[in-house]
């Protein structure tokens, strides 16, 4: 009745279903209590676009002036957080990516317009320490170059960039959050000459 | 020689009943899996991380949650677990880049309209990688397409998974388990 494998299977199951318990606990009040950083500030300071060598479309730098203070994400739970600065712009309608067939009246008097909306991320960084979460940045440049899908920047409507956040815990669900966002959105220039 | 004893003085209906159990406890698992799958909306609702590029948050043999709802876009930002049509391994990176073609359809009046999403062209990078998928996805394909995506990555359990990389890596340790709990299963009188 009581042999060793009986007990030593008990006490297994015991312990991994306190164990899952446990770690459900954990998942859900941090998820509950989920903290929220002050609003932070993005500058856009400068873009420049260049048409690229070789290929058809443009390419776009940006200067920016980061500074956001995440360090109230770190609870027990926070593994560490994935800052990234979205770009987020439409194109000129129809200028877009595939070959659907141009705007088109619906017979009905009304109208359709394909448009495309744009998010790029121009800019991350992984945090993984509290001390390290204090995000001040002057002059950053994107470490991604933005190439625009459409060709060209210049037509499409003015993008605005914003700074979010992704919370990746120890255990359980991954949350995102909005730390700063442009106070006026920002027109493309024309693309200067090619440079490189 | 002590289990053939005790495998003959069961009889055959105690055997067929310990098999039924089995196969009962196997369906069950795989119930649990299909009906995970089908709240989740994907063919994978529980994936194991295989590859060190989304490091250090996702490491080799942590499990992964997803969902991929149909009316939810996906947004940059969202890690996302996707398949190439060229490849059998899923892929968990993060997507950066997301290009969502819409639909503007304009009342007759012009006063109004209703948008619809037509299809999203994705980019996607592991976060422990210094360039993007591109290569990954080959000449033939530019961007990712949402039928390529299996799903968007909710939750996280660390380590759990590294159960599964070690039996694929030995497979002789899957199949002295499985035949292992057949047996038990068999002789094990409840």
């Amino acid at each position: 009745m009581h042999s060793t494998y009986n007990r030593l299977s008990t006490i297994l199951s015991h312990a991994s279903t306190a164990l899952m318990v446990l770690l459900g606990l954990v998942a859900a009040t941090s998820y509950l209590t989920l903290p929220s950083p002050p609003p932070g500030t993005v500058d856009i300071k400068t873009v420049q676009v260049y048409q690229e060598r070789y290929r058809p479309n443009e390419v776009a730098w940006l200067r920016f002036d980061l500074d956001a203070d995440l360090r109230p994400l770190w609870t027990w739970n926070t593994k560490q957080v994935f800052a990234y600065l979205v770009v987020s712009y439409a194109d000129a309608p129809n200028g877009t990516l595939s070959s659907h067939a141009p705007a088109a009246e619906d017979g009905l008097g009304g109208s359709e317009v394909r448009k495309a909306g744009n998010d790029i991320v121009a800019w991350d960084r992984i945090v993984r320490r509290q001390k390290d979460a204090r995000i001040r940045i002057e002059g950053g440049r994107n470490k991604y170059p933005l190439k625009a899908v459409g060709k060209k920047f210049f037509g499409a409507e003015p993008f605005s960039a914003k700074l979010m956040y992704n919370v990746q815990p120890w255990v359980g669900l991954l949350t995102y959050g909005q730390a700063g966002e442009t106070k006026a959105v920002v027109e493309w220039p024309r693309a200067q000459s090619a440079m490189q | 020689m002590d289990t053939l004893k005790q495998l003959r003085r069961m009889g055959v209906r105690q055997i067929l009943l310990q098999a039924l159990t089995f196969a009962a406890v196997l369906a069950s698992g795989l119930m649990m899996w299909k009906a995970l799958g089908l709240v989740c909306n994907t063919e994978s609702p529980i994936v194991v991380v295989l590859s060190g590029s989304m490091e250090p948050a996702f490491k080799r043999g942590d499990l992964l949650f997803l969902t991929n709802f149909p009316n939810e876009k996906f947004e940059v930002g969202d890690i996302t677990v996707y398949k190439l049509p060229h490849q059998g391994i899923p892929i968990v990176h993060r997507v950066v880049e997301a290009h969502d073609e819409c639909v503007l359809s304009f009342m007759q009046d012009r006063s109004s309209f209703s948008s619809t999403v037509l299809d999203q062209f994705l980019l996607t990078k592991g976060d422990n990688n210094a360039e993007d998928d591109k290569v990954l996805y080959g000449s033939q394909m530019k961007w990712l397409k949402r039928s390529n995506v299996i799903g968007r990555v909710k939750g996280f359990l660390p380590y759990v998974g590294y159960v599964t990389i070690v039996l694929n890596d030995f497979p002789q340790l899957k199949y002295a388990l499985l035949g292992g709990l057949g047996l038990l299963a068999l002789i094990q009188k409840e």
